[in-house]
This record gives structure tokens, C-alpha cells and sequence, in this order.
């Protein structure tokens, strides 16, 4: 259990910065991207590739940090109406489906990466496992989150009405 | 295979996973049963998002976020009040009106909520407006964020369905300004009824001053709209052109955003980012397991066996979407509806932009709308009201909203106008 915190709080920091930064990365490229089409009437060919598997990596990132943080969008209209033992059972079941699933991705995944090791992107040349292997990772991060609820018992509903909820609630709450 | 794919959607849907697994889960089993190469269920998941005109939705949220943080947000409303100030009812009046630039920039109707509300309820209270009719004028307005563009949900739906985004844009300018006129009927009749205040009297030098006050925040509409609208940029280019300037105003001109902000409001944008595309990308799987059974097929002749008149089918998709906006978020209930109600349409002769546009529509009123609306929620937060509270003082603004749908629904000139004119329609 302290291994897996451990585990996850790298994880955690590491995909922070990198969330961060390819975020960053992508609005510069775009930017740039625009800047060489109608300024310097020069298109970049490269540009929008790079920009599209980096959108990639933050969504498979983005995810499995959102994962930890129950801020994924899903209903909780039912299991909210739950008592408290059956509301335990059903995020019980939810949890052991989740972690099936996320199994079966993380390994097509690979399968996947392993069935295309010899090709390269068209504009960049660059290998493909890049990109595809953020699906994996995605799942193996969020995999690791969930494992991490169901060894504390954890009784957090899974999901939220709206990601973006939490944060406005937040900003309000500095505001004051 | 039908009664398999419904099972499991419905059961994991119940136990409260969050839909982007639903979705998953409910494919993945469905390719297993089929027999077809498990692989598929990576494959799409990974070309599902693997797209140049999506990568809009990363970048609005960004830029949205950016210029309220910026100090963009207090300036704007400044500049409505000196405009609608006068008008009885005055500070409501300025509500609406920030909330409609405010969308021109942003297109979320949460960060609406949250950026204006802010600034607006307290300001309201201290001028004698009840506290629940601030919270309600608020969070109606909001649902103005993804109408006017640029709208995240509009992008998602150009995306999921294959529309032209830039239409869609271009549809909901007018309908827009329909809502926010709707919007101050409401309040104008309410504010002589209650006798709300009013400031002193329009006068050009204040309109004037404020605007020279906000001029680098209004320019961000006229890039932004004029780009798209003009067929000069992509809605992606324009969505990052407006990141960039969103954060170079910012941190140059208003100086309110920090080096040491930077990462974590990049942050967030991706987290939110990751939580939207995660449902595209695994709706890619479930797409390909609905298609592969023929699904919209069978449905679309359900429906026409139903109705073959347009107007019917229109009014149950209405009825239908006004119901499922209540309970579910917006984005998810597009991506999930819209690939199979859309197909329906065209068979029936409706034009594919005016149909997405109805349903972007539809759905961004199911935000204001009780009991899940999160504008609701936020407008909650900010003012510590219950839900309860809020949501009977809101009634009457969500009716104007369905009074300005319907308006759309039954005229479809109102919004195929301006597409048709920008040479978006053909």
C-alpha cells in the first residue's frame, strides 16, 4: 500500500509537469503553425501532427490524474439515492469492472504497439509506438488509481455531473 | 447483440462509472461477442482523438480560462453596465449583456457562470436584487457561453457527427442574441414588478471610457469570430491565435497572470481536456460496435414508421433532449446522441446544421435546468442558496430559453441565415 502511494504520487508529479507542459507546447506549435501559413506564407508540415499526438498523450494523462480525483463525467443519480451498504457494494462491483477493463486496454494496447513497431507517421517519420503507447500508459495510470480506491475501501462516488464544476466551486471559495 | 449492448450499458451506467467507461465497457464486450480482433478496441480508442479539428476544444477551454484569470471578466462588465446600466433592472440587464461578450470569448457555459457570477451576485445583492433572482439571471445567462461562438460543445458535435464546425458557429451567433433579448424581457418585467434599481443614465463618455477600459478584452471576440466567420482561420487556428493573445493580454497588458500561475492553469486545462476526450476517444469504440450492428439504421426506421413529418420528429427530439439534458452533461449526452439522431434527421429533409444546432441548443438549456443543472450548481456555490431555492426563481428564465428554442426549431432561417450568407451552406 505505501509502495503503491509511492508509486502514484510520482506518477502524479510526472504527469503534471507533463500535462503542463505539453499543453504549453501544443498552443505554441499551433500558434506557430499559424504564424508560418499567414505571415510567413511558409506552412509548417510538421506542425499539425505533432500538436495531434500530444493532444493524445494529455488525454491519456489528463485521464488517469482526473481518475484519481473522481472528476470523470458520469451519472451518480442512482447510486446516490443507494444506503450507505448498498452504495458500498455498487462502487465495490464498479471498481472490479473498471479495473477488468482497464486490464483488457493496457494489453490491446501492446498488442497493438507490437503489431505496428515497424511504421512511422507520415510527416515527421517518427515511430508510431510514440504516440500509440499513451493509450497503455493511460489505462496502466488509471488502472493503478483505481486499485488504489479499492484497497482503501474508499467510498467515493466515481464520477462527477461536470469537470469543470469542482474548479469554478474552487475559485469561488479563494475569491471570498 | 442489442439486448448484450444494452445490458451492460445499463448496468454500468447505474453503478455510477463514469460514462467514458460505459461506453468502453459496453463496446469492448460487444467486440469480444462479435468475435472480431480485440485490437480494434485500441485502435479506435487512439484514432477517436486523433484528430486536428478536435484539438479546438483543448485550446477554448485554455484560452477561456486564460482571459478570466487575466482580468478580462471585471472589464467586460463594466463596459455592459455602462451600456444597459440605465435600463431598470439595470445591474441584470449588464449580467446578460457581460454574459453574451463573455461568450464570445469563452465557450463554456460553466466558466460563465463561475467567471461572471462572481463578480455579478455580490454586486447585485449590495444593490437591493433578491439574492435567488441574481443566482437564476446568472446561470441562465450562461447557457449563452456555447451559443454564441466559439462553443466547446459545438466543436464536439461537428466533431462526433462530421458538420461543418464553422457553420455551426456561424448558426448560433443570431439564436444567441435572441436568448440574451429573450433573457431581458424577463427581467424587465420582473425589475418594474419588484421595483429593482437603475443607474443614473446612459451617457456616452462613460460608454466611451469603459470601452477604451476593455478594448484588449473585446478584441478577442472580433480574432476569434471574425477568423472563423471570415473563412480565414480554422476554428482550431483560431483557437490558438485566441490562446495566445488571451495570454499575452494577460500577462503584458492587464499584468494579473504570474510565470508561477502558468503551469497550473495549463494544467487544468489538460485535466479537463483528458476527462472530455476520454469519452470521444472510447465513444469511438462504441461507435464502431453501434454502426457494425446497424443501429442508427434500425432506429431511423423506427422513427420514420413513427412519424415521416419533420415538425413531429423535431418536437419528440426536443422533448427527448430536453429530458436527457436534465439528468446528463452536455458533451457526453452529444456524443452519444448525436451520431444517431442525426442521420434520422437528414433522411427527413432537415438540414444537418440547423438540426446540430438545435440539439447544441437544446442541451446547453439542460444546464440552467434543474435538478442536474451545473449552472446551477455553480450559481449554487457562489451564493450558498439550496438547489431548491434556485431553481424556482430559474423556472422562468428556462421558459423564455424554450420559448427562443422552439422559435428556432419551427424557423429555420434564424439560424441557417448567417451560415448561408458566409458561404458555410452551399
Amino acid at each position: 500500500m505505501k509502495f503503491l502511494n509511492g508509486i502514484l504520487g510520482v506518477l502524479d508529479k510526472t504527469a503534471f509537469a507533463a500535462v503542463a507542459a505539453l499543453m504549453g507546447g501544443m498552443g505554441a506549435i499551433a500558434f506557430a503553425a499559424v504564424f508560418y501559413r499567414f505571415v510567413l506564407l511558409s506552412p509548417l508540415r510538421w506542425s499539425e501532427e505533432a500538436a495531434r499526438y500530444m493532444m493524445v498523450w494529455v488525454t491519456f494523462l489528463g485521464a488517469g490524474y482526473a481518475m484519481g480525483r473522481g472528476k470523470h463525467i458520469g451519472v451518480t443519480l442512482f447510486i446516490e439515492k443507494l444506503p450507505e451498504k448498498g452504495r458500498r457494494a455498487a462502487i465495490f462491483a464498479a471498481e472490479i469492472l473498471i479495473l477488468i477493463f482497464l486490464v483488457a486496454v493496457a494489453r490491446q494496447g501492446i498488442n497493438l504497439i507490437v503489431s505496428l513497431r515497424r511504421q512511422t507517421s507520415p510527416a515527421m517519420g517518427m515511430p508510431m509506438w510514440i504516440p500509440y503507447l499513451a493509450v497503455p500508459a493511460g489505462a496502466v495510470y488509471m488502472f493503478l488509481h483505481v486499485l488504489r480506491m479499492v484497497l482503501t475501501k474508499s467510498v467515493r462516488v466515481l464520477s462527477t455531473a461536470d469537470v469543470e464544476l469542482d474548479e469554478a466551486l474552487k475559485k469561488k471559495e479563494g475569491i471570498e | 447483440m442489442i439486448s448484450l449492448m444494452l445490458a451492460a450499458f445499463v448496468i454500468c451506467f447505474v453503478l455510477g462509472i463514469p460514462l467514458a467507461l460505459v461506453l468502453g465497457i459496453t463496446g469492448f464486450s460487444v467486440i469480444l461477442a462479435m468475435g472480431v480482433p480485440p485490437q480494434l478496441l485500441a485502435q479506435r480508442m487512439f484514432t477517436g482523438i486523433d484528430s486536428f479539428p478536435l484539438m479546438a476544444v483543448p485550446f477554448f477551454i485554455l484560452a477561456g480560462d486564460l482571459m478570466n484569470r487575466g482580468g478580462t471578466t471585471a472589464r467586460i462588465i463594466a463596459f455592459a453596465d455602462s451600456l444597459v446600466g440605465h435600463i431598470r433592472g439595470g445591474l441584470a440587464h449588464a449580467n446578460i449583456l457581460g454574459s453574451m461578450i463573455f461568450a464570445g470569448i469563452s465557450g463554456s457555459a460553466v466558466a460563465d457562470t463561475s467567471a461572471i457570477g462572481s463578480i455579478m451576485i455580490p454586486s447585485m445583492e449590495k444593490n437591493g436584487y433578491d439574492l435567488d433572482f441574481s443566482a437564476a439571471v446568472t446561470a441562465s445567462s450562461s447557457v449563452i457561453g456555447p451559443i454564441i461562438p466559439p462553443s466547446i460543445i459545438m466543436v464536439i458535435y461537428g466533431v462526433s457527427v462530421n458538420v461543418s464546425i464553422g457553420g455551426l458557429f456561424a448558426a448560433g451567433f443570431i439564436p444567441g442574441i435572441l436568448l440574451g433579448l429573450a433573457l431581458m424581457l424577463v427581467v424587465l418585467s420582473v425589475s418594474r414588478k419588484r421595483q429593482y434599481p437603475m443607474s443614473e443614465g446612459f451617457s456616452v463618455s462613460r460608454v466611451l471610457k469603459e470601452f477604451r477600459n476593455a478594448a484588449w478584452a473585446l478584441f478577442a471576440p472580433v480574432i476569434i469570430l471574425g477568423g472563423i466567420l471570415g473563412g480565414i482561420f480554422t476554428p482550431t487556428e483560431a483557437a490558438a491565435v485566441a490562446v495566445v493573445y488571451s495570454f499575452f493580454v494577460g500577462k503584458f497588458v492587464f499584468r494579473e497572470i504570474t510565470w508561477k500561475d502558468l503551469p497550473h492553469i495549463l494544467f487544468q486545462s489538460g485535466i479537463t481536456t483528458g476527462a472530455i476526450l476520454l469519452i470521444i476517444s472510447l465513444a469511438n469504440v462504441f461507435a464502431w460496435v453501434i454502426a457494425a450492428n446497424q443501429i442508427p439504421g434500425r432506429l431511423a426506421a423506427m422513427f420514420l414508421a413513427a412519424t415521416s413529418n419533420p415538425y413531429v420528429f423535431l418536437l419528440l427530439v426536443n422533448i427527448l433532449l430536453l429530458i436527457v439534458g436534465m439528468f446528463m452533461e452536455t458533451g457526453a449526452a452529444i456524443i452519444l446522441l448525436a451520431p444517431i439522431l442525426a442521420p434520422v434527421a437528414v433522411q427527413l429533409g432537415i438540414h444537418p446544421l440547423h438540426f446540430g444546432f438545435i440539439v447544441v441548443l437544446n442541451l446547453a438549456i439542460g444546464m440552467a435546468t434543474p435538478p442536474v443543472g451545473v449552472c446551477l450548481f455553480v450559481a449554487c456555490g457562489i451564493t450558498g442558496l439550496s438547489l431548491e431555492r434556485i431553481s424556482k426563481a430559474v423556472m422562468r428564465f428556462v421558459f423564455a430559453l424554450i420559448g427562443v428554442l422552439l422559435l428556432v426549431t419551427y424557423v429555420a432561417p434564424i439560424s441557417l441565415f448567417l451560415p448561408r450568407l458566409l458561404g458555410f451552406i452551399r
